[in-house]
């Protein structure tokens, strides 16, 4: 097989040298391999969490024309994703608004569990919010920060977090 | 893991059921019918009286306490729980007797009726990890019941089942179907709870938990005050690490 591997071609991390792509790691003698890999990734630096991948959501969706909550964007963890109890996940969601008929609210929400809810002062805007989620040494068990930008002065702004005991949410 | 409390309000029922004006022995009066029945009182009266005969017992009651576990968010797997008490009364403890936090197989969710006496009785199961003294009780001093695992494995189910959860209270002499020493005419152990809605001294039920894998969803959700305004996300990015 290509490459010294049985089944499919290996990731891109795994077949290039860092610094000379052209050179596929197993195309170089074996110890010497083993060598560059330990010192691209000192012991220390190998340990949990380390990301799984990226999610991304691109299409556009448009609140419907009344007054209730509906759910713009969600994603949703298939078991096992998170494995680890210091394992977790940062996300990024943004967003136009416009009108003047009062204040919009972005609300983030886990497990249907309410994070924290970003509101937007009237007329047109662009908000953006940004958070983090991290396993606290358990997996039912995590820590959160959030921050967002309204469009508004004072630019960014910090989210308050709900009573961090009431947000429990198994990721496993 | 996070925790909800449960309170006495319109959708929990907390009374008791009882024997009582008898005169007959402890076995009797424990395995007899019930004669008395309140859930609409503020207060849950436990009671354990002796009759004026030797070895004779005119009354004795079980506590009821129900909570809606509706609060409780979809998915929640329960990891444990307290039940808090506010006893109005010290008691005077003339049987040496214990509470004995129970199950509490009633006929029905929102109310209690005299044959929920027997039901108590049945097959009684302990819920809490430890019983209470009714030496240390004190007046407008909470006392607490730890849920076992017992309890736990039961409103687990009753949760999912959309059930209400249930509790017991009973003398540890009705318990454990043995009966305590006779000591005096008219001697009498008496406990006055609270159950008073939207007050600092109603009984409080705590549920510890954590929202299952499945339901592990991150949404974004947005509200407009008006409804001819717009709102629109137009990305989510979401990076995971384990």
């Amino acid at each position: 097989m290509a490459y010294g591997y049985q089944g499919q071609r290996p990731p891109l991390p795994d077949r290039f040298l860092q610094g000379q792509i052209t050179v596929p790691r197993s195309q170089v003698p074996r110890a010497l391999a083993e060598e560059l890999k330990d010192a691209a990734i000192p012991a220390q630096f190998v340990s949990y969490p380390r990301l799984i991948g990226v999610y991304n959501d691109h299409a556009a969706d448009t609140v419907a024309a009344d007054t209730s909550e509906h759910t713009m964007k969600s994603f949703k963890f298939n078991p096992g994703t998170i494995y680890s109890t210091a394992g977790g996940f940062k996300f990024r969601a943004g967003g136009d608004c416009s009108g003047t008929g009062g204040v919009k609210t972005i609300t983030v929400k886990f497990g249907g569990i309410t994070i924290g809810t970003l509101s937007v002062s009237t007329g047109t805007r662009s908000w953006l919010l940004e958070g983090e989620v991290w396993n606290n040494g358990y997996t039912y068990q995590q820590r959160w920060r959030l921050i967002a930008y309204d469009g508004a002065s004072p630019a960014i702004e910090s989210m308050n977090v709900s009573d961090d005991t009431s947000l429990s949410v198994e990721m496993l | 893991m996070a925790s909800i409390t449960m309170e006495s309000s319109a959708s929990a029922v907390d009374g008791y059921v009882g024997r009582e004006g008898a005169s007959e022995g402890w076995s009797s009066l424990i395995s007899s019918a019930g004669n008395n029945a309140d859930y609409t009182d503020t207060r849950v009266i436990m009671k354990l009286t002796a009759y004026s005969a030797l070895d004779q017992w005119s009354a004795v009651r079980r506590g009821v306490f129900m909570f809606d576990p509706v609060s409780l968010p979809t998915g929640a797997v329960i990891l444990g729980g307290s039940l808090s008490l506010n006893p109005q009364n010290t008691p005077t403890d003339n049987f040496l007797s214990e509470l004995v936090l129970t199950n509490a197989p009633v006929t029905s969710p929102t109310s209690l009726i005299t044959a929920d006496y027997a039901l108590l009785h049945s097959s009684p199961e302990e819920y809490g990890t430890a019983r209470v003294a009714v030496s240390s009780i004190s007046a407008n001093v909470r006392f607490e019941f730890t849920l076992n695992s017992a309890a736990l494995t039961a409103f687990q189910s009753l949760y999912d089942s959309g059930g209400v959860f249930k509790l017991g209270l009973m003398f540890d002499w009705d318990f454990e179907s043995t009966s305590p020493v006779w000591v005096g005419g008219s001697a009498e152990d008496s406990i006055t709870i609270t159950s008073v809605s939207g007050v600092a001294n109603h009984p409080i039920l705590t549920i510890e938990y954590y929202v299952a894998t499945d339901y592990a969803t991150l949404e974004i959700v947005g509200q407009k005050a008006s409804a001819g305004d717009t709102l629109t996300a137009s990305f989510l990015t979401v990076e995971a690490y384990t």
